[in-house]
């Protein structure tokens, strides 16, 4: 036998081989597993807020512009990650490049948004007192992140996550954006430093710290 | 090669993949028989090596298996198909990344073919400048700098001192270099 016909023999062994260990498979619903982690997310925050803590306050962060400003980067960022994420696990649906520079783009131009409100002196003057409870809540944060870090990463590792990297530096953006909603249930402050450096700050910081292993597990995973 | 399936092709994978994901497994054979020359031909336009190919058209063809329930019938099936082989045969290249280095960097063919013959003719100068040196200095600089010896084991293997072995490796680096500058002022003139 020559070479060739060895080779397509093993070929086709291997295709039958492929072809006899088929089993049924579930169709996969993006739109469900997003909502599924949307639910998780806001159930575990909601716990989690009142374990640690409920804002009694809450209605003075609606009146803080700033505050308002911080909540909806933290709604827009976190959506649009979880979908990029569970969108960049399915094969042929994956967003261009461009758009997830852009979506990380708009998050970092999101946390120089509460600045714009610091432009008078007095505002520059409270950054001292502003970083004392920072680090709590930057702390808080990546406590509130958690449930939605896993149960996304199980979601997109359920799927066929692709490029390691980019989803999950769009599991850690939208778990720790999510959490910095969270700390705004929690945390009563409203002053523009306090949140630029304890509820921002750390949503970035998060994300780093969180998709590095994240993407380590995710090429592991790959390889089983 | 990767053009040999037609859109029409493609459509009937669509079909023949709602039904492998129901679990139809003849269905399931004639639709990796249908993808394998699209598969093999994205993985040839990238790698020259026979043996890799056939290891990453194996991994390619396993990472569609396991990625199948993904497919969603509603959409077209080829940039379901681009994206899993393409993505796959990039984590490969990545990961055997020194393995590949020459076979990314001459993905064209006739660039790949001057590149191995030009090694080939260095390899010849490198021959030929060893056989001039005498057989003492191209000994210890065929010790040391081809079988990757360090001094004191080529000093062992020879029976002598470290610094003779020294000396006469240094030599022959010097020869070496007279011999191969000598032959690009000859090849330049």
């Amino acid at each position: 036998m020559s070479l060739e016909e060895q080779n397509k023999k093993d070929h086709d062994a291997f295709l039958d081989d492929l072809a006899n260990s088929l089993e049924p498979t579930k169709a996969v619903h993006p739109l469900r597993l997003y909502l599924f982690w949307l639910l998780i997310s806001l159930a575990s925050t909601l716990a989690f807020s009142v374990f640690m803590g409920w804002n009694n306050a809450l209605s003075e962060h609606f009146f803080n512009e700033a505050s308002v400003l911080v909540t909806l980067g933290h709604v827009f960022v976190g959506l649009f990650a979880a979908w990029f994420a569970i969108l960049l696990s399915l094969p042929g649906r994956q967003p261009g490049q461009n758009r997830r520079i852009a979506l990380v783009a708009i998050c970092a131009l999101l946390i120089f948004a509460p600045f714009i409100f610091l432009q008078s002196p007095a505002g520059w003057s409270q950054w001292k007192l502003s970083l004392q409870g920072s680090f709590g809540c930057g702390g808080m944060t990546l406590l509130f992140a958690l449930v939605p870090v896993f149960v996304l990463a199980g979601i997109c590792l359920k799927l066929a996550p692709m490029q390691s990297f980019w989803v999950s530096v769009m599991i850690a953006l939208a778990a720790m954006s999510f959490a910095g909603l969270g700390i705004h249930l929690h945390c009563r402050t409203t002053n523009a430093c306090h949140m630029a450096i304890g509820h921002l700050l750390p949503v970035f910081l998060g994300t780093f710290l969180i998709s590095w292993p994240l993407q380590q597990l995710m090429a592991k995973w790959k390889q089983l | 090669m990767v053009s040999s399936i037609k859109t029409d092709d493609f459509d009937q994978c669509a079909g023949l993949m709602q039904q492998a994901q129901n679990g139809n497994k003849a269905v399931y054979r004639e639709l990796l028989q249908i993808i394998s020359p699209y598969v093999e031909g994205m993985i040839k336009k990238r790698i020259q090596n026979h043996e890799a190919a056939e290891e990453i058209f194996q991994t390619v063809m396993l990472t569609i298996h396991r990625a199948r329930h993904t497919y969603d019938a509603s959409r077209p099936f080829k940039p379901w198909l681009f994206s899993v082989t393409r993505n796959t045969i990039f984590d490969y290249l990545r990961k055997h990344r020194r393995r590949f280095e020459k076979e990314i960097l001459f993905d064209d063919p006739i660039q790949a073919k001057a590149a191995v013959n030009t090694e080939l003719e260095e390899q010849e100068l490198l021959q030929q400048a060893l056989n001039v040196l005498p057989g003492d200095q191209r000994e210890a600089v065929e010790l040391i700098k081809l079988k990757g010896l360090s001094i004191k084991e080529a000093a062992q293997k020879v029976g002598i001192s470290e610094s003779a072995i020294k000396v006469r490796a240094h030599r022959g680096y010097q020869s070496l270099k007279d011999f191969l500058l000598n032959e690009l002022k000859k090849e330049q003139a």
